[in-house]
């Protein structure tokens, strides 16, 4: 197993340098400062830096750089995971090496795996410059290294990385990549508070929200980095994160062994 | 479905006596496959990548896996082009590394769908030359899927013949030649020789002619 993450990463660190030597560099880059230029050049000319207190009820006390940047850094490390873990057996396929990597006795999860600590190592750049340059926007970031906070960014990325299992299986068996993640990422930015406090939203896009362990995710991150809470304060939504992970886990990798060789069939046959 | 990808509607398979549908993971520790085409490589990786994340996929690893992937691409002739990426090789560079990806887990079993489809005479003789090398010399035991009948006729000891997925007729070449001779009447045949013969040795000739301080290997294995 440990060989096959290895590999895997080396593997698919060197096509990535090989096809984007540092291009790459500076998109993943330009990303994280777009997520963050934006709302606040709308925060701060738009609506002159005024808020009703609304949303500082439903923010927690946050004010509202601290609560985007918090919320568009784990956006960017849900939409690199399951972006990169769920394209892998697509890209694989398109590029014609599905079949000796299929061939091959390798344990899958190992291979996912090494996908997932390639993939995190170029999205923490991202994340990082979202996190720099949200913190000299203004946001409060000084509670961000704590192991609480640690912990809460590790649980999130096995959680989108399980989310990102059944995406794989679905753009499979789909063929598509486009259309299938854009919708769930669009879904996902209206949806799960990353600029604003879900509680604007109508009831039933609050409840369907849930279903995806970002919402829990980005609530669980601002109460321990801003609202200077514990983890085990935070029951509901860590139990939230664990249970969606769970269910996206066994979806993703049970229901993926056992139709791997029916997939195939569909796809070779 | 052979190569434990596919999974069966009905019916058994074995392998040695060995259920093969029930242990997969046996029976892909023991086969590999070669296709023809320019697919199931990573282009942006060297030749050498190539091999070692494939060996790795094998559980070979260390000293072993450095052992084997040297002789693959000595046995290959990709030795001076093992660090050059992929995507800048010839049709038959790739085709020669897909041998060495597919021989990487020294499989008992090689399914070699089509090893030489678009390939020039001379590299495709390589080909075949190596493939008869692996069941003759190394003792693998080899499908492999044609539609260049001088290919089956050359290289098997059994061959089946399949029309619209059904098999209509099998045996070994002589047998088969004999079918068709039993439902014809005798005829004088005057053989003249081959065009494909022919064509190989003008090319070698003037190969030859060119250069003639590199025809010092042998013919069959000189890289083009």
């Amino acid at each position: 197993m440990g060989q096959t993450i290895l590999s895997t990463y080396q593997k698919n660190r060197i096509g990535i340098l090989r096809a984007v030597p540092w291009s790459f560099m500076v998109s993943r880059i330009m990303t994280g400062i777009t997520q963050i230029i934006f709302p606040y050049f709308i925060f701060r000319y738009l609506t002159q830096g005024n808020l009703n207190p609304e949303f500082y009820a439903y923010a927690g006390g946050a004010d509202y750089m601290t609560y985007v940047v918090s919320g568009s850094a784990l956006n960017v490390l849900a939409v690199a995971t399951l972006m990169n873990v769920g394209r892998v057996l697509i890209t694989e396929l398109r590029e014609g090496t599905l079949e000796p990597l299929l061939l091959s006795p390798a344990p899958r999860s190992g291979y996912f795996l090494g996908c997932l600590l390639e993939q995190t190592a170029r999205a923490l750049l991202e994340f990082g410059t979202v996190l720099l340059l949200g913190g000299l926007l203004g946001a409060d970031l000084s509670r961000l290294f704590t192991a609480s906070s640690l912990l809460v960014i590790l649980l999130a990325i096995c959680s989108f990385f399980c989310m990102g299992l059944t995406l794989s299986s679905v753009m499979l068996y789909t063929r598509n990549t486009y259309l299938t993640q854009n919708t769930l990422f669009i879904a996902m930015s209206l949806a799960c508070g990353i600029t604003y406090p879900i509680q604007y939203l109508p009831g039933w896009v609050q409840r369907l929200a849930q279903i995806f362990p970002l919402t829990p995710a980005v609530t669980l991150f601002r109460n321990v980095v801003t609202g200077c809470q514990r983890l085990s304060q935070n029951y509901a939504p860590l139990l939230q994160v664990l249970i969606l992970s769970g269910i996206y886990l066994y979806i993703g990798v049970v229901w993926y062994q056992k139709m791997e060789r029916k997939l195939m069939e569909s796809i070779f046959g | 479905m052979l190569a434990s990808i596919l999974s069966p509607t009905s019916g058994s398979l074995t392998m040695d006596g060995v259920d093969a549908i029930q242990n997969h993971l046996w029976v892909k520790e023991r086969i590999n496959v070669i296709s023809g085409g320019e697919r199931n490589l990573y282009w942006r990786l060297t030749a050498r990548e190539n091999l070692r994340y494939f060996g790795s996929l094998y559980g070979i690893s260390g000293p072993r896996l450095k052992e084997r992937m040297e002789r693959l691409l000595k046995l290959v002739g990709l030795e001076e082009a093992a660090d050059i990426p992929v995507e800048r090789y010839s049709k038959g560079m790739k085709q020669r590394l897909q041998i060495a990806r597919g021989l990487i887990n020294d499989p008992e079993y090689i399914f070699l769908d089509e090893p030489t489809l678009g390939l020039d005479i001379m590299i495709a003789k390589e080909i075949r030359s190596l493939i008869s090398d692996l069941a003759r010399k190394e003792g693998k035991g080899i499908l492999l899927t044609t539609h260049y009948i001088r290919e089956a006729e050359e290289l098997c000891d059994y061959i089946y013949i399949l029309e619209k997925g059904e098999m209509i007729a099998q045996g070994t070449s002589d047998a088969l030649k004999e079918l068709f001779q039993k439902s014809k009447k005798p005829r004088l045949i005057v053989e003249e020789p081959e065009l494909e013969e022919a064509l190989m040795e003008i090319i070698r000739q003037a190969r030859q002619s060119a250069d003639p301080a590199k025809q010092q290997t042998h013919p069959e294995r000189g890289i083009p």
